[in-house]
């Protein structure tokens, strides 16, 4: 039998990353992936017999550098252009932020043009001092992280180097919440929605919520295409890209095998011996990269009897319960929506339609007028067989994970409730809908591993983040076990195609067993 | 578990009454209340409890020369059953629970994540998957989520057990003449007998270094087990006594106090304050051989980067003054640690005290220490700078602690 010397759970974006990086540094890798196919959650869906999509449509941080380290280029990853975001609705003219998240922007007064154009450049700056940290390990609970401690001096020094003005105007932004910001400088309600519905999707957030700017940080962190801010729809889906990542993975030496779920993480004396498959064939090594959420392992792959009382508490206490959902709708003919192409299409009228879609959804409740975004994804090839043209990929907020009336019931409210939007915009579509689902936060979580479903397998919020992320001790990949690491988008930092945290994960493991 | 999702909120609030009594009283109050001359209470754990009944020499006394009668039924007690009990309690504590055989106790202790002692106590196996486990303070959160994952009920039971403690050289035969037949009872053995109302649980342990045993009931047992003790003595010496006298024994027996001799994590504010087993004199315990337990891999770090930093010691002080809360100079200059508890030894006729110092003060060659005693003499302070010499504890050893069959004093 082949031996290995680590073995990775999950063969989503962050598990081939850190397993490309582990076999190019000489170790034996094997990537074990419960699911048939892998990607996780940025792998495809069969949503319909024979119709496929992408769940999450779009890269908007994956940056040059993660495709330089594991040449995703040469694996066949290419981005495609630079999307540009437009509203969604009968109302002409829509608005249009166009190239990096409205370098251009149209459909506006000039004033509030201007306006934009300032905040956006403010915003950008603001995220690139967070997004400075996305490739850096945190802060653990070792006093003696010189380089992490390092690292935050320099930042906040350069930060404060750019300037008195802009310094206060960060400490002062960092922790309102994303309606004040855009009241305080613009008119137009559907300029500042596109704006609240970046912030908040896929955080139990709303637009009114103290601390929702983080989440457009978040958003705006990243690059993608090259560009900060930038969102790119790749050729070929995202299924591609995870093809491009298992590719690197593969080309590196790692064995990728999926239908291959890890039953657990076997222990001996506080170190790790190796995992046990459901199967029953036990693979024994001496480093063990845990991938998926970390309710999954800690929870699940890692009997409770290996982990102190108060860590093992607080993982079951992440807030993990996802609120966006997804529809998928396949077309015979494309859509006639506004606006150039690649683009997004979001239905975020105005911070109010977002905050009352919020306010139901925190008791459980189905909002009347859910914000979305839709992608139109290009079919593959074997969804073009059966004739579909267009793939709609619709990511539904404010869906509660744990809808009261139950989602057998909520899903047809649901899905009409986004319908009548689409119908309102592309007059007819309706007529051309070959096959179309729903998957709930409760069925995505099922489909993929990832217990809540949540985008972030759990809350990106302000305790939630960098050293506190996904719980204070285990921030820097590190688990309380030895031979034990995790990364995922459960760690920092977060969600979001990237594959930071397998590399930062994959970075560490190689400096600890340096030497060694 | 105590919660019951079953219950209707408005019933558990309703049930969450006990704010209307601040606080409490034993199931022995009427007897203790009619017993004492002054009214000498303190607050253990939210019950009243006797300081001193009468006097606190005599009360020491009777501990030492006849028996001595202490409630300890505030005392925190948890009622833990299930086939997963003893998995869970050696998650919970430092000793291996695997080893302690049914109808014994023993003295253990528990850690946070981090390491630092959430309490000491000791735990009684009743049997295959029941225990009790005794402390100092509540813990019942931490121990419902240390419990996450094993078949084991939890409950405290503090208020419906009474607890005695029969402690000093004619407690054995007070009890054989109470019609408890305990001759053959090791030191912490545990053993049950009938009662006219119910069943009665004796261990032979305690908190006072002598020949003693500490007897469980239904709390509607509680006075007619105490009148068949005090029937039973009353040729023997029996005295009730106040936790003046049995704090007295305890420190000569060497015994430390949870919140007393040692800061518990989950009450301490300053992050310097709490201590790991080992900085408390506790490192025997922490059986590293067994599974996992909460805070193994923080002591196994602490303990190999060396940065421990405290060390429990007993002293001998020079003079009489009992220099409780003192502070301790090495070479009478720099500050070294601090008193926990001291006490005039009646028995041993020696001025001692428990101290908690910085661990390099602990070493032979570096422990020259002095002892800087502030006495109040009619609204003056007697300064005084005393030779505190570390010895080893206990500080009395009692062969009639350990003497089975017990001599019949």
């Amino acid at each position: 039998m082949k031996s290995f010397d680590v073995a990775v759970i999950g063969a989503g974006h962050n598990g081939l990353a850190a397993a490309a990086m582990l076999a190019k540094s000489g170790r034996r890798v094997v990537v074990l992936e419960a699911s048939a196919r892998i990607g996780g959650l940025g792998g495809a869906v069969e949503f319909a017999p024979g119709f496929w999509g992408s769940l999450s449509p779009v890269l908007y941080r994956l940056p040059a550098s993660v495709e330089k380290a594991l040449d995703l280029g040469k694996h066949g990853f290419k981005h495609g252009g630079l999307a540009s975001t437009v509203t969604l609705g009968a109302d002409a003219p829509a608005i249009t932020l166009s190239g990096a998240w409205g370098e251009q922007v149209s459909g506006v007064s000039a004033a509030d043009a201007e306006a934009y154009a300032k905040l956006r450049n403010r915003l950008l700056k603001q995220a690139a001092v967070l997004g400075a940290f996305d490739s850096e390990t945190p802060i653990g609970p070792d006093a003696a992280d010189l380089g992490a401690k390092a690292k935050i001096a320099r930042v906040a020094m350069g930060m404060r180097m750019s300037g008195a003005d802009e310094f206060r105007q960060f400490l002062r932004m960092a922790l309102m919440c994303v309606a004040d910001v855009a009241d305080e400088v613009l008119e137009d309600e559907r300029l500042k929605g596109l704006i609240a519905y970046d912030a908040t999707v896929g955080i139990r957030l709303g637009p009114r919520s103290p601390t929702s700017l983080l989440g457009l940080y978040h958003r705006l962190s990243g690059d993608s295409g090259g560009r900060q801010g930038g969102m790119t729809i790749p050729f070929g889906g995202m299924a591609a890209v995870m093809e491009a990542f298992a590719s690197a993975a593969r080309a590196a030496g790692a064995d990728i095998r999926t239908a291959s779920p890890v039953a657990r993480i076997d222990v001996n004396a506080g170190t790790v011996t190796g995992v046990t498959l459901a199967g029953g064939e036990t693979i024994a090594c001496r480093t063990v990269l845990s991938a998926t959420s970390p309710l999954v392992t800690f929870g699940r792959l890692l009997s409770g009897r290996e982990l102190d009382a108060g860590f093992a508490n607080s993982i079951k206490s992440l807030r993990n319960k996802g609120n966006v959902s997804k529809l998928f709708v396949a077309l015979d003919r494309p859509p006639q929506f506004h606006g150039e192409r690649p683009a997004r299409h979001v239905h975020a009228p105005s911070i109010r339609v977002i905050e009352d879609s919020f306010n139901p959804q925190k008791y459980g409740q189905m909002p009347a007028d859910p914000p979305f975004e839709l992608f139109v994804e290009q079919p593959d090839a074997q969804s073009a067989k059966q004739g579909a043209a267009a793939i709609l990929s619709i990511s539904i907020a404010n869906t509660p994970h744990d809808l009261k009336e139950g989602w057998d019931k909520g899903r047809h409210a649901l899905t009409q409730a986004v319908m009548v939007r689409l119908e309102a915009a592309s007059p007819g579509i309706g007529n051309h809908v070959l096959a179309s689902a729903l998957l709930s936060p409760v069925e995505i979580g099922d489909a993929f591993g990832v217990p809540g479903g949540h985008w972030h397998h759990h809350e990106l919020q302000a305790d939630r983040l960098y050293a506190l992320r996904p719980v204070f001790g285990a921030a820097n990949y590190r688990a309380p076990v030895d031979g034990l690491w995790h990364c995922g988008a459960g760690a920092h930092p977060g969600g979001g195609i990237s594959g930071r945290s397998g590399l930062n994960a994959a970075r560490e493991i190689i400096a600890a067993e340096r030497g060694r | 578990m105590n919660i019951d999702p079953a219950m209707t909120a408005a019933a558990r609030i309703g049930r969450q009454d006990h704010f209307r009594t601040p606080q409490r009283l034993t199931p022995f109050h009427p007897r203790l209340a009619a017993l004492m001359t002054g009214a000498d209470w303190y607050d253990w754990a939210g019950y009243a409890a006797p300081s001193k009944i009468r006097d606190e020499e005599l009360e020491y006394f009777a501990i030492r020369s006849t028996a001595a009668l202490f409630d300890i039924s505030p005392m925190v007690k948890y009622r833990i059953e299930g086939p997963g009990a003893v998995d869970f309690l050696n998650r919970l504590t430092l000793r291996d629970v695997r080893k302690l055989s049914p109808r014994r106790v023993h003295y253990t202790a528990w850690c946070d994540d981090e390491g630092q002692l959430l309490d000491d106590g000791t735990l009684f196996r009743l049997g295959e998957k029941l225990f009790r486990l005794c402390c100092q303070e509540r813990h019942l959160p931490w121990l419902l989520d240390t419990a996450d994952g094993f078949e084991v009920a939890i409950v405290e039971e503090t208020d419906e057990i009474a607890g005695l403690a029969l402690q000093g050289p004619t407690s054995a035969a007070i009890l054989r003449e109470a019609g408890f037949t305990i001759s053959t009872m090791k030191p912490f053995d545990i053993a049950t007998f009938p009662d006219e109302n119910g069943e009665v649980l004796i261990s032979r342990t305690g908190f006072t270094g002598d020949l003693g045993y500490e007897l469980f009931a239904e709390r509607s047992m509680a006075l007619s087990l105490w009148e068949r003790l005090w029937e039973a003595g009353r040729l023997r010496g029996i005295a009730a006594i106040g936790y003046s006298a049995l704090n007295r024994a305890r420190i000569e027996a060497g015994f430390i106090l949870a919140n007393a001799d040692f800061v518990t994590s989950e009450k301490a504010l300053r992050a310097d304050r709490t201590r790991y087993p080992d900085e408390a004199g506790l490192d025997w315990m922490v059986d590293m051989a067994k599974p996992h337990f909460n805070g193994k891999r923080a002591i196994a770090a602490a303990r190999a980067k060396g940065v421990m930093r405290y060390a429990l010691v007993g002293m001998e002080l020079e003079g009489n003054e009992p220099a409780s809360m003192a502070l301790l100079y090495h070479r009478k200059t720099r500050e070294a640690g601090i008193i926990t508890a001291a006490t005039w030894s009646p028995t041993t006729k020696r001025n001692i005290a428990i101290a908690s110092i910085e661990r390099k003060y602990a070493e032979p060659a570096n422990s020259e220490l002095w002892a800087e005693i502030y006495a109040l003499r009619e609204l003056r302070y007697h300064k005084m700078m005393v030779r505190a010499r570390i010895v080893e504890r206990p500080f009395l050893r009692l062969a009639r602690r350990t003497a089975t069959p017990p001599a019949d004093f």
